[in-house]
């Protein structure tokens, strides 16, 4: 009934995440899925866990799915996932090959077409103390994925400096919106605006969650100027980008080990710009993390913008410049 | 007498096809094992080297397969298109019953196949591959010694064939 209240494009969308993800489903789960009311494009986790209910994460609350497909928030009479369905589930995410998701396995999850992330746990077997694979896997996360586009809108005028990018830093705590927020930065940037010109930019994305690409092509949309290591090592793939494709702006999520700190410094020395994430609560929080300091101190970055969700997901706590001026305080939603 | 010499041609004409589509059959037989070996070695090479997910595998080699084995690669490429209805052993299972319908392989060549159903898909690479390589042992032995057997069942089935045939024509006369 939900549904009928859609506008056509909404509609479109909402059939679209539909489809990507019943797909994935063993044929049981499907059916019951498939006829439960839900706006697929609200939809932001399945949870499938052998001998335990399906419990799914709708606009923010936990509902199980009860045999009839009604939705509710007590787990009498809910579906109870069966060993089978997680087996087929898994034979369909990985298009029945789950050997050529090894490495992405190992990581603990893979990546589906539309972006959406499945997280997986199991039994891991290790060798020489690394992990060989995950074998028995019984738990299996759907994260869906949600581009917003548009949420970067208000801050580009805070990073935009001399019509060039400014080396900026997204500080946040996880689950505010930070790689949200970069996703749609890339795309602005590399699509050009008012404020400043389109811009070729490298992203370096590690765990896939910027482009969300299956097999090598972007599911999200991040701009007609954009190119994408997939799945590099940040500091391997900041060294990899400046030699091949001569980025002017490059783009990593998640900043962190020492290793990273160097490859930043060779972003900064040959004149590409950097916007970078990090976890973090503000710029006091990670001046504890030495090499971060060291950038901190030499005000390598141009621009800090703090994310905060404590009110809502998204919300831009401040923005800060180099020398540690608020340009902007108060509580902008992205 | 005109009507029983005709006769008799014709029970020897067929006899001797019989005998001949016997020696047919067991080079069908060889061929069709061939091809087996062949999809095998594809397989493993897809998974060693390729890393093409299955359904992409199947397609790419149903072409360079022949008869029923490319048949069989061809549904299966097929089957695991088709929007994730099937798990891949009940794939395997729908395909395995139409190769069994169509193909001269034997039920022990066939147990070959079965056993490859429940090998692929799997997480581990060198445990595939390593199994692939049992099986395709196992192949080799079965293929030469039929191979060895062509010459002399398809020589026995018409000299059979012909003296079967003559045999007839002694007692209708």
């Amino acid at each position: 009934m939900d549904n009928l209240m859609m506008l056509p494009k909404e509609r479109k969308e909402n059939d679209v995440h539909a489809h990507e993800i019943l797909r994935i489903l063993s044929v049981r789960l499907k059916n019951i899925l498939g006829q439960a009311d839900i706006r697929w494009s609200e939809l932001q986790e399945i949870r499938l866990r052998v001998n335990e209910p399906v419990i799914i994460i709708y606009c923010n609350r936990e509902y199980f799915i009860g045999e009839d497909a009604r939705m509710k928030r007590n787990r009498q009479g809910a579906v109870i996932v069966t060993s089978a369905d997680v087996n087929d589930t898994l034979e369909y995410i990985s298009n029945y090959s789950l050997y050529a998701y090894e490495d992405e396995i190992r990581q603990g999850f893979i990546t589906i077409q539309g972006g959406h992330r499945i997280g997986l746990a199991g039994k891991v077997v290790l060798e020489n103390e690394n992990i060989k694979c995950v074998r028995h896997i019984s738990f299996i996360n759907i994260r869906m994925s949600h581009e917003i586009k548009g949420c970067s809108r208000k801050v580009m005028p805070f990073i935009s400096l001399h019509k060039e990018a400014a080396h900026t830093l997204i500080i946040s705590p996880p689950r505010c919106g930070k790689t949200t927020l970069l996703r749609d930065i890339i795309r602005n940037l590399s699509n050009g605006s008012e404020l400043l010109p389109g811009m070729t930019v490298g992203v370096v994305d590690e765990r896939s969650e910027i482009g969300a690409c299956y097999k090598g092509i972007p599911q999200n949309d991040v701009g007609i100027r954009t190119d994408i290591l997939d799945g590099c090592p940040k500091a391997y793939g900041m060294h990899m980008l400046l030699r091949s494709m001569s980025p002017q702006v490059i783009a990593v999520d998640e900043l962190g080990g020492s290793q990273d700190i160097e490859a930043v410094y060779s972003v900064i020395n040959c004149g590409c710009k950097l916007i970078a994430t990090i976890h973090g609560n503000g710029v006091e929080d990670i001046k504890n993390r030495p090499g971060i300091r060291k950038l901190i101190d030499e005000r390598i970055f141009e621009r800090y913008i703090v994310l905060r969700g404590d009110k809502e997901i998204g919300r831009v706590h401040a923005i800060f410049d180099q020398r540690g001026s608020i340009l902007y305080g108060g509580d902008m939603l992205c | 007498m005109l009507m029983k010499i005709a006769g008799g041609m014709l029970v020897l004409i067929a006899s001797s096809g019989i005998g001949q589509t016997i020696g047919k059959n067991q080079e069908i037989l060889v061929r069709e094992l061939a091809e087996l070996l062949s999809m095998l070695r594809l397989i493993k090479s897809e998974l060693r080297y390729a890393i093409n997910e299955l359904p992409e595998a199947f397609a790419d080699m149903a072409p360079r397969l022949k008869g029923s084995i490319g048949e069989l690669c061809s549904n299966m490429a097929q089957l695991l298109a088709n929007g994730y209805a099937l798990s891949f052993q009940e794939a395997w299972d729908i395909s395995m019953q139409k190769l069994r319908e169509e193909s001269r392989l034997g039920k022990g060549h066939l147990s070959y196949v079965e056993k490859l159903g429940g090998i692929l898909g799997h997480m581990d690479v060198d445990a595939q591959i390593a199994q692939l390589e049992l099986l395709e042992n196992a192949m080799i032995h079965e293929y030469e010694s039929e191979r060895e057997k062509t010459g002399q069942i398809k020589k026995l089935a018409g000299s059979i064939g012909i003296l079967g045939g003559l045999f007839l024509i002694i007692i209708m006369l």
